[in-house]
């Protein structure tokens, strides 16, 4: 965490333009790690805003402890983004819900296709601890104050996600290959 | 937009190729701006202390989590006081007669009880001694009219009017005293045999040989000081024979003289 970032986030307690300042440092790595996680764009944009806004409110409550402010957003958006994974699982138990046609609505977010099919057939954990390490950029010790776990457990963490994305690649292009 | 920061693990990492060349697209422009204005010109979160406390702002719920744990413990209170108040009124009427006389008796059958034959001519007293005072409903002879007049104020006095002497009976509804339950065999023996005369069911008393289990009882405690005193001064000369003060005292026989009637009762 630059001095400069510490420097805007006090500002941006009591100074609005100090946050639209954070705001535009760091928007689009949080939304696209929103959108990598819920792949769906009007969900990831919504998710984006509530972001923003508790952010806005709990700035207040903010502590400056070397982590870069970034991780902070980054733990919202996964709270956020959990919730609304509990919703999804909730909403699959009931018969003919909204979920029902999300799949024909929902809007490619990526060219990648494997990539995301492949990410997509990962536990919720294993996409957490790869969109901040890939997508976001952390660093492990980052991520650990992130997921609020030990910087162990996420290279630990980590190291079995990145595998098994590995396994559905190469199944994915072994697929495609025989087609 | 702030890229991924450059890290050696990570370019060497065909993962991260991977997820370079397929990262998610940037969200559009004019949701950008238009959230980034919301959030510049949001207004401050309103609602004072409300909101301090909780209450989000627009929220239709007024109350923030201090005021719903206030009501919460307001409402439990209520609640308590309630119930308690509810116990303490049927824990009244449904507790235990502690005396043998329950608040929920007819009050029609305490003067019953307490003028019965046996409670008359000064006998009943005496006989109280082993007379229990849980059992005060068929206590024999005179002896539960102790107990009644301590448990309940309100009883009438006539249970202890009738010491003087005993020739006053009091008018007993002789109805009542037949109706009352049949005393347990074993208790008054055990406890205190009656001296009841009057009471024919209870004549056990009469055959007591042991007068001296009368002084147990608080009622029966005047009379053997009101004895023994008496030979000690009227017969001056006890060196004779320690036997001889009886007969003059027996024939001397102060009864009627002394208020209390439980000596005449003993003797008679």
């Amino acid at each position: 965490m630059s001095y400069d970032e510490d420097w805007l986030v006090e500002a941006a307690r009591t100074d609005r333009q100090a946050f639209g300042m954070l705001y535009d440092r760091h928007f689009d790595a949080v939304y696209r790690y929103i959108a990598r996680r819920v792949g769906d764009r009007a969900t990831a944009e919504d998710i984006a805003a509530a972001v923003w806004e508790r952010a806005l409110i709990a700035i207040e409550r903010y502590e400056v402890r070397g982590v870069p402010f970034i991780a902070w957003l980054y733990r919202i958006a996964g709270n956020l983004v959990s919730n609304h994974h509990r919703r999804q699982r909730l909403w699959r138990m009931v018969p003919f819900g909204p979920h029902q046609a999300a799949p024909q609505r929902r809007a490619r977010l990526d060219d990648a296709a494997d990539l995301h099919d492949a990410l997509a057939g990962l536990s919720r954990s294993d996409q957490e601890v790869l969109a901040l390490f890939y997508e976001a950029g952390l660093t492990p010790p980052e991520i650990a104050d992130v997921l609020n776990c030990t910087p162990a457990a996420v290279h630990k963490r980590l190291h079995r996600a990145r595998s098994r994305l590995k396994q559905r690649l190469e199944g994915e292009s072994r697929a495609t290959a025989s087609a | 937009m702030q890229p991924p920061r450059p890290d050696a693990a990570r370019a060497a990492d065909p993962l991260a190729e991977r997820f370079a060349a397929g990262a998610a697209p940037d969200a559009r422009p004019e949701f950008r701006a238009d959230l980034r204005s919301a959030l510049l010109t949001r207004p401050p979160a309103a609602g004072g202390a409300w909101a301090r406390l909780g209450a989000r702002p627009g929220s239709r719920l007024a109350f923030g989590p201090a005021a719903t744990v206030g009501l919460i413990l307001l409402a439990g209170t209520a609640l308590a006081a309630v119930l308690i108040g509810g116990a303490g009124i049927w824990g009244r009427d449904s507790r235990p007669d502690p005396g043998g006389i329950s608040p929920t008796m007819p009050r029609s059958a305490e003067p019953a009880r307490s003028d019965r034959p046996g409670a008359d001519a000064g006998s009943g007293r005496p006989a109280s001694s082993g007379a229990s005072a849980g059992l005060g409903d068929r206590a024999p002879g005179g002896a539960e009219p102790v107990a009644p007049a301590a448990a309940s104020p309100t009883l009438p006095s006539p249970t202890r009017a009738p010491v003087a002497g005993g020739a006053t009976p009091p008018v007993a509804p002789e109805g009542a005293l037949p109706q009352a339950p049949a005393p347990i065999p074993a208790l008054p023996t055990a406890a205190a045999p009656p001296s009841n005369p009057g009471t024919g069911e209870r004549g056990a008393g009469r055959e007591d040989p042991e007068p001296s289990a009368t002084p147990e009882s608080p009622s029966a405690t005047p009379p053997p000081p009101a004895d023994t005193p008496i030979p000690a001064t009227e017969t001056p000369a006890p060196t004779s024979t320690p036997l001889q003060p009886t007969p003059p005292f027996a024939t001397v026989t102060p009864v009627p003289e002394t208020p209390t009637a439980s000596a005449a009762g003993d003797r008679r």
